[in-house]
This record gives structure tokens, sequence and C-alpha cells, in this order.
């Protein structure tokens, strides 16, 4: 029987490994109105993150639907350039009214280029991702500013 | 087909409807002048995104035989599970509603005008929330409705404020204090007990 001993850890080695998806929330808030908490389950996600690479690799039911690089810029800070994949998995938008969708239009872009992730909760155990951001979206004619709250939980 | 529109539908409007839907914990009866009444609960409930599980008081002064300032506070957090909250994965919301409350036809209908102000995620919003009671069944029940009016509207769904219908019914022992609520806010169905003193 083994025993990690993971006092020496750093975010790296707790990073490593096989992460399951528990749940993901998205607290979309427009020009400073009430938003809505979106949470969604996202169990059937698995995280591969491979730290001699800097990947990271989603699954969904044995089928690869994801794959992006991390920095780790410091022991509280993730750096990840997604794809375009991103907001497939991290987004429940199948409910959405159409009247929404120039937001996630405006985010699909926004998740194809990098992210900051505030590593919020780190250890052998969990995993919580947090980054918050205000996306300009053009919506009828005028410029809203729509601002994204998107908090990851991932267990191992 | 049906389903996914009502989803559709329901999701447009709980976009924006997350306010104030704690239950109205008093009846349509004014206290006579300088009586003061006390009424606590709790509440919980969901809608087709989230659950939603708060605290509620409310506190009233006779001013008048007929009318009372009539103050109510709430604290309620959304979450996907009560766990999820307790995991800190929710959003918390606190209101404050303060102002005057005009008991009419022998007090079987009363209306309060109070302002609120409510503070979620960092930021404040100022509504008001005018509220028609209606004492029903011999004072056994209160029909309420509730609409929160915000002072600004929103940008992309015109939305400006939401309306809330509920139900009181004073439970037949320790002397009608107790009661049982239900409320709704046409997207999701809360339910609460409470006390009043």
């Amino acid at each position: 029987m083994s025993c990690d001993r993971t006092a020496n850890w750093t975010a790296i080695d707790f990073l490593s490994g096989t992460w399951e998806g528990q749940e993901i929330t998205n607290y979309i808030k427009i020009q400073s109105y009430p938003g809505a908490l979106t949470p969604h389950s996202t169990d059937h996600l698995l995280n591969q993150i491979d730290t001699a690479n800097r990947t990271s690799t989603i699954d969904s039911a044995g089928v690869v639907i994801d794959e992006s690089f991390f920095v780790l810029l410091d022991e509280t800070h993730l750096s990840l350039s997604g794809t375009d994949q991103t907001i497939d998995w991290a987004f429940d938008t199948d409910p959405l009214p159409a009247g929404l969708e120039p937001i996630f239009d405006s985010l699909r872009i926004l998740f194809s280029g990098e992210q900051t992730f505030d590593i919020q909760l780190l250890n052998r155990k969990e995993c919580v991702l947090y980054f918050d951001t205000i996306v300009p979206v053009y919506y009828a004619g005028s410029l809203v500013n729509v601002e994204l709250r998107h908090t990851q939980y991932w267990k191992k | 087909m049906v389903k996914k529109t009502l989803r559709l539908l329901c999701l447009g409007l709980t976009f924006s409807s997350c306010f104030a839907v704690h239950p109205e914990l008093q009846s349509a009866k004014s206290l006579k002048k300088d009586e003061r009444s006390i009424g606590l609960g709790i509440f919980g409930g969901a809608n087709v995104l989230v659950e939603i599980y708060g605290i509620a008081g409310v506190y009233n002064y006779g001013l008048t035989d007929k009318l009372d300032w009539s103050t109510d506070g709430s604290f309620s957090v959304q979450a996907s599970s009560l766990n999820r909250a307790f995991q800190g994965f929710g959003v918390n919301q606190y209101n404050l509603s303060s102002g005057p409350k005009l008991s009419v036809l022998n007090n079987r209908i009363a209306l309060r005008l109070p302002a609120t102000v409510t503070y979620s995620t960092e930021d404040i919003y100022l509504s008001t929330s005018p509220t028609l009671l209606l004492d029903v069944i011999d004072e056994k029940a209160t029909l309420f409705l509730r609409y929160n009016r915000l002072y600004e509207r929103n940008a992309i769904e015109g939305y400006s404020g939401d309306l809330v219908f509920g139900f009181n019914y004073f439970l037949p022992f320790y002397s009608n204090k107790l009661l049982l609520s239900i409320q709704s806010n046409g997207v999701g169905l809360y339910g609460g007990i409470g006390l009043t003193l």
C-alpha cells in the first residue's frame, strides 16, 4: 500500500492526473443588472492534465472533445489557451433563448483566446478554477457589456 | 417541442428574475398604534436553472390603527443544490425593504409601498416593491401580490422587474402564529414556513 506524501507538493504536482468533472457554473450579468446562475453537471467529462507537456485534454465518454495548453503562472494562477470547442462543454447553451445568442458568439471568440484562471482550491482531491471577464457584445445596434463569472469544479 | 419552448421561455425570464422570492410573513391586518410584530421564516424552491434557499424576517410597527411601518429583510442563495451552496458555488442575495403598510376594508386588504435595496454579487440594486395583501378564509389565509420594480431597465431583455404571487396559510395551532407559504414568480415555485410573534 502506498501513501503519497504531499507536504512538499506544489500546484503543478497537484494538477497532474485525471480529473473528473463535477459542475460548471456560469454567472452572467448584463450591464450590472441581476444576472443568472447557470450551473450544469459535468460528471460525464474527464480532464487529463499532462504536466510534462502542459496540456489539458477533455474527454467525454471516451471521445476527446477539447485540448488546450496551459501555463502555471504561479501557485494560484493558471493560463489556458483554449479552443473553439471549450464553449461547447463549458456552457449548457442548449436551453438558451435565441435572443441571447450574440452573447455566446462573443464568448466563443473569447474562449478561443487565452484565459487566466484563479486556482481557488487545489489539493489531492479537488480543484476549483475561476475566471471572470467583461465581454462587450453588440446587441440590437448598441454595445452592451456582459459580465461572465465562470467556475469549474473538478475532483479526482 | 412544447417542453423545449417552455424551457426557452422560462430561461428567458429566469435570466433576470432572481429577485426577492421570499414569503410575506404577515397578513393584511394592521397593528394598533405603537404595537409591534415580528415574523421569521425559512424558504426554498427552484426554477428551471437553480434552487434557492433563504431566510426572511419582517418587523412591523403600528403608526396608527390603520397604518404600519413595515420592514422586511431576507438572505437567499442560488445554487444547483443545497450541498453546492454550502460548498460555495452559490450566489448570495440580500434584500431589505422598508415602507408604509396601509390596511383598509376592516383590515382585509393592505397595501405596502416599500423601497427595496438588494445586494448581490458586489452590486446594489434599488427598486420599489408595492405589495397587495388580501386576507381570506376568516383571516386564516393571506393572498399576496408583490411587484419588484427596478429603477433601471435591463439593456438586452428590457427587464425592469418581476411579479411574485403567493399564499400564506396560518396553521390552526400555536395561536395561528405558524404559517405555511407558497409563492411563485412565474418561472419557479417556492415555499416557506414562518412564525409570527
